[in-house]
């Protein structure tokens, strides 16, 4: 009779170790699958709304006030964005352990490069006609592949002069260099719209699947910013885990002894502040794809402000910790300027809160949300297996005392 | 300098004098900031709030406590005297209540960075709540309203002169209480050496309490000054904290002569560069190239940047700062 009902109280604290367990080692993959079909769960909301309104109308109200607590999928695409950003900007802090204050540069640089090509194959003096063709051909891959070069290419050059300062002092120094590019594209903005920004770059085709991305055709542009998410995040999930990864993560904790050991770590900096800034590049084209302009702002220290937020909303320390951030961040933001604010004036101010929360984020979960889940879930299956373990040599203590 | 060749005398005076009147805006500020960075080791990104916040604390105090009761004049006085106290209390409660928090933690300088950050995102908007979103104006005082100097393009306004006086007057009293105080003493030499400060049996807790308070209050203590000049909105604080940043890195961190010094020399950059464009050099060879006239206008953002770096890079410690302060 005892052991019955120990079996049965085990089994929940069982099932749950065994939930947290897929959650770590499978977690990625979970996510994934469910961001491929959400665009469809979107819609299938959507489309049960109108169903109910026209067979239904009782239901209609509650519906309409759970979609508001559902981020809509231009909302996810948003989010996806600054995941990428994320991912790119926490190569280098949680991995390497430097705080780039001025990654906004980077981000800036993609959106304005991507900007920048389709608005000179529009207006003004026509480029030779070999260029124009190419570009005719595949106009949104030739122009993100540029943004990646060109945001790599000014990551190496800061990287050059930034990457062998430390900890304050580096990121004073990115800060700084950041913003003379947002004083730049200000002062020279007949070529950058300057406080404008870039427009007109509406509906970008994409040449090998001749496809229109932007704004009007939010499911295709989702799939398409979803795919390149994807595979960029698999990407450095690889460079992460590769023995490259694990010289980042040596000279983060200790540089003179990974220097010791014989690595190179001022070039190993250097690599790294080009790979974070070509892939926040990558970021940045693909958010002015979305947003269909190219603003002022991205290049802005607040920009840069925004993505030291989501990422330790999310928790520097973990790899998925940027994606986490990034939907925690834009959703309350959302949530806040769209629904909260209907019931109570106050939460128009959502910067307050967003500020508050970081706060306390910094002062008590230093870990992030996903880091400090992530450290609850390694501690609760630690215990829990120590306990079958005693359970077990009791149990077999017992056994050899009966027999 | 070929500063003066195409534009008047009068003229390049009257930038002088502004960029006098903006450097004392710029070395209050940055001793503040570099004082709190020279004892606590903490870049207080929350400084363009704090004189923000002041800014607010000084308009609600003239037009809505004082004004009505015993006049403007009255009011604005009253008003210098009560928003640095005012904004040494808050910031001696925001350093016990959120900054303490993160002493003697890993990562401290980067937490203290972080945390002021987040003061710098959160107190715009609790402003918003508080005082409303749109901006709010400010008269110059009636009896500052008149001019000691006026011929041509040379105006030299009384509320100016007195905004100068008045900072020169806080230096003064800013280097007598570091050089020939007791609270001044353990200043000087919590910066220099903190641990040894606190195995002499020093209370550090209350001495960092109060250095920041201190910088807080310079702080507010400038956003009063400024708005008669300036629009008051929540958003000033902005530009003007990466402003300070690059004040007390080119002036030297921790110092006090740095940020005096720095602050005077980027007042007058401010000042002074968008008459480079005015020159006869500029208009005669530069003309139509990227770094003509137009670009001259606007370009003190940028040199303010460019500058600020190439110290970072060539000599970090600033001007008059201390050999590795930034370790």
């Amino acid at each position: 009779m005892a052991t019955d009902q120990s079996a049965s109280k085990f089994k929940s604290s069982d099932f749950c170790a065994r939930i947290l367990e897929i959650l770590d080692n499978y977690g990625i993959l979970i996510l994934g699958a469910f961001l491929a079909v959400y665009p469809f769960m979107f819609q299938g909301l959507n489309d049960l709304i109108y169903w109910s309104e026209d067979f239904a109308e009782w239901l209609t109200p509650t519906l309409s006030f759970i979609r508001g607590f559902v981020p809509s999928t231009p909302l996810m695409i948003q989010i996806l964005i600054y995941s990428l950003f994320g991912m790119a900007f926490n190569i280098l802090l949680g991995n390497t352990g430097m705080l780039s204050l001025g990654h906004s540069a980077y981000f800036g640089i993609g959106g304005y490069t991507l900007g920048l090509m389709h608005a000179w194959f529009k207006k003004g003096t026509p480029p030779p006609s070999w260029i124009s063709e190419t570009f005719a051909i595949a106009p949104l891959e030739i122009s993100i592949i540029s943004a990646v070069l060109v945001s790599a290419l000014f990551a190496y050059l800061i990287g050059l002069v930034a990457s062998s300062k430390r900890g304050v002092y580096f990121a004073m120094v990115t800060l700084a260099l950041s913003m003379v590019f947002y004083y730049a594209a200000q002062t020279f903005d007949d070529i950058t719209g300057g406080t404008d920004g870039l427009g007109g770059l509406e509906n970008m085709r994409l040449g090998t699947l001749n496809l229109r991305v932007g704004i009007m055709n939010a499911n295709v542009t989702y799939y398409f910013i979803f795919i390149m998410t994807a595979l960029t995040i698999a990407i450095v999930w690889q460079i992460l885990r590769s023995p490259f990864g694990q010289v980042l993560r040596a000279v983060r904790e200790n540089e003179n002894r990974a220097r010791n050991c014989g690595y190179n770590t001022a070039k190993v900096r250097l690599m790294a502040f080009t790979l974070s800034g070509s892939l926040a590049g990558l970021a940045g084209a693909l958010a002015v794809i979305y947003g269909e302009t190219v603003p002022i702002e991205n290049i802005h220290f607040q920009t840069s402000g925004q993505i030291v937020i989501i990422t330790l909303f999310g928790g520097a320390g973990v790899f998925l910790g940027p994606v986490v951030g990034s939907f925690i961040y834009w959703y309350l933001r959302q949530l806040m300027s769209t629904e909260f604010v209907k019931y109570l004036d106050i939460f128009q101010y959502w910067e307050a809160w967003v500020g508050g929360i970081f706060i306390l984020i910094v002062l008590f979960l230093p870990n992030g949300i996903l880091g400090t889940l992530r450290n609850w879930s390694v501690e609760y299956r630690a215990k829990h297996y120590m306990n079958k373990l005693e359970e077990a040599k009791a149990a077999k203590a017992a056994e050899s005392q009966e027999s | 300098m070929e500063a003066a060749s195409g534009v008047e005398l009068a003229e390049f005076l009257q930038h002088l004098f502004l960029g006098l009147v903006q450097g004392s805006f710029y070395v209050l500020l940055a001793l503040g900031l570099s004082i709190i960075f020279g004892l606590m080791g903490i870049i207080n990104f929350g400084h363009g709030v704090f004189y923000m916040l002041g800014s607010y604390v000084g308009y609600t105090i003239i037009s809505l406590v004082v004004a009505p009761i015993l006049g403007e004049n009255v009011a604005f006085i009253f008003a210098l005297a009560a928003v640095p106290a005012i904004m040494f209390g808050i910031g001696m409660f925001f350093e016990k209540i959120i900054i303490s928090q993160i002493y003697n933690t890993e990562n401290e300088r980067f937490r203290g960075v972080l945390i002021t950050f987040g003061l710098s995102i959160f107190l715009p908007d609790f402003v918003r709540i508080i005082w409303g979103r749109p901006g709010k104006s400010f008269n110059i005082p009636p009896m500052f309203q008149w001019s000691i100097l006026e011929i041509g393009s040379l105006n030299v306004s009384a509320y100016r002169t007195f905004v100068v006086f008045v900072a020169a007057i806080l230096v003064a009293m800013i280097w007598f209480l570091l050089f020939r105080t007791n609270l001044g003493m353990v200043i000087r030499a919590g910066t220099s050496n903190n641990i040894m400060v606190q195995v002499l049996g020093i209370n550090v807790s209350k001495v960092w309490r109060q250095t920041f308070g201190l910088g807080i209050a310079l702080a507010g203590f400038a956003g009063v000054m400024i708005s008669p000049l300036f629009a008051v909105d929540p958003t000033m604080g902005d530009d003007i904290l990466i402003q300070t940043f690059i004040v007390v890195v080119v002036g030297g961190m921790g110092s006090f002569i740095g940020p005096v010094i720095g602050g005077l020399i980027i007042g007058q950059l401010w000042a002074l560069t968008p008459l480079i464009g005015r020159t006869t050099f500029v208009i005669n060879n530069l003309s139509g190239t990227m770094i003509g006239p137009e670009f001259w206008e606007k370009a003190s953002d940028i040199l303010f940047f460019v500058l600020m770096s190439v110290i970072l890079i060539l000599r970090p410690r600033g001007l008059f700062g201390q050999e590795g302060a930034f370790d």
